[in-house]
């Protein structure tokens, strides 16, 4: 046997401490008591689906006008994007969301800011 | 022929040991992921001393060691049902526990000395001018810190598994024949190094 596999082997065994066990008991349970992050990442998806098939379902218009004719999909999709500008415009839907967006942007940023602290 | 007899034994006691404690092992996982934290202890129990031993290896720091033991805990607990049983509970602990070394010694990397300041505590000893042997055998497991990190991780790993290349190989998640590549490569370099350092002539015995 080589000097250096007889060193490397014949390592000293270190013993971990009276309360390691225990303290990672302690994490462990801390751990379990933390509530469970929402995952968004995984939800996101679905949903801006529902969200899409809400508006779908609120602003297209029938596929059959009163003449009795089938409307083309591009007139649909214009029809409902106008739909949809005009409510967000009555009911100040973009000053809803810019205020939401701030609020979550500053919760973000005070978490961000608080972990990296501690 | 005595070291190889030992380590013979050693392996064998050893594989009897990991044998017992894999249905252990399983009996605890179930309990644990049905909801009984408590038996998640037993694990941590069964498995400090070579998760502690481990990480003693990569930082040669005793408080950080325990510090990088208790985070591969945690984090072996939030992955628990991730262990497929496909390989022993002890196989997927220690690749958990590796792959968390290796990333946190990349973040922050171990305090080493240099193989040039291990040759300076040589000059500075007295009398003969040799380390005497125990602070020889010191200084060539701290010089294994200094070696490139892959390396490195091959030659801590091969060691910390009683020189078994296979599980040295399933900790790393690395195929047998890199891991005996990067052995080969890092214990040449360690050779070399320590050689040129301590101008020892007596590197390899029958």
């Amino acid at each position: 046997m080589e000097y250096l596999d007889r060193v490397l082997t014949a390592e000293e065994e270190i013993v971990p401490s009276a309360g390691f066990a225990q303290a990672v008991m302690d994490s462990v349970r801390r751990e379990t008591s933390r509530p469970i992050p929402f995952p968004w990442k995984r939800a996101l998806p679905g949903l801006l689906l529902v969200v899409l098939v809400l508006v779908a379902l609120v602003f297209v218009p029938a596929p059959i006008n009163s003449s009795g004719k089938t409307e083309l999909p591009t007139m649909q999709l214009a029809a409902m994007l106008t739909a949809l500008l005009e409510t967000i415009r009555r009911f100040h839907v973009n000053w809803l969301l810019g205020s939401v967006l701030l609020a979550w942007a500053c919760v973000n940023l005070s978490a961000r800011l608080a972990s990296l602290r501690r | 022929m005595q070291p190889t007899l030992q380590l013979t034994r050693s392996y064998l006691l050893r594989s009897v040991e990991l044998r017992v404690s894999a249905s252990e092992d399983e009996a605890d996982v179930e309990k644990v992921l049905a909801g009984e934290v408590s038996a998640f202890e037993s694990i941590v129990r069964r498995w400090q001393g070579p998760l502690v031993n481990l990480a003693y290896r990569f930082c040669r720091d005793r408080s950080r060691a325990e510090e990088m033991a208790q985070d591969a805990f945690l984090r072996a607990y939030r992955g628990l049902g991730q262990w497929r049983k496909d390989a022993a509970f002890s196989t997927w602990l220690f690749a958990v526990a590796t792959n968390l070394y290796r990333s946190q010694l990349r973040r922050i990397p171990a305090q080493t000395i240099s193989i040039e300041d291990v040759a300076r505590v040589q000059v500075s000893s007295p009398a003969d001018g040799c380390l005497a042997e125990v602070d020889r055998d010191h200084a060539v497991r701290k010089a294994v810190l200094t070696l490139p990190a892959k390396y490195r991780e091959a030659v801590i790993l091969f060691y910390f598994h009683d020189m078994d290349i296979a599980a040295a190989a399933r900790s790393l998640a690395l195929p047998e024949g890199t891991v005996k590549a990067r052995l080969s490569r890092g214990r040449e370099m360690l050779r070399q190094k320590l050689q040129r350092q301590f101008r020892m002539s007596r590197w390899r015995e029958a």
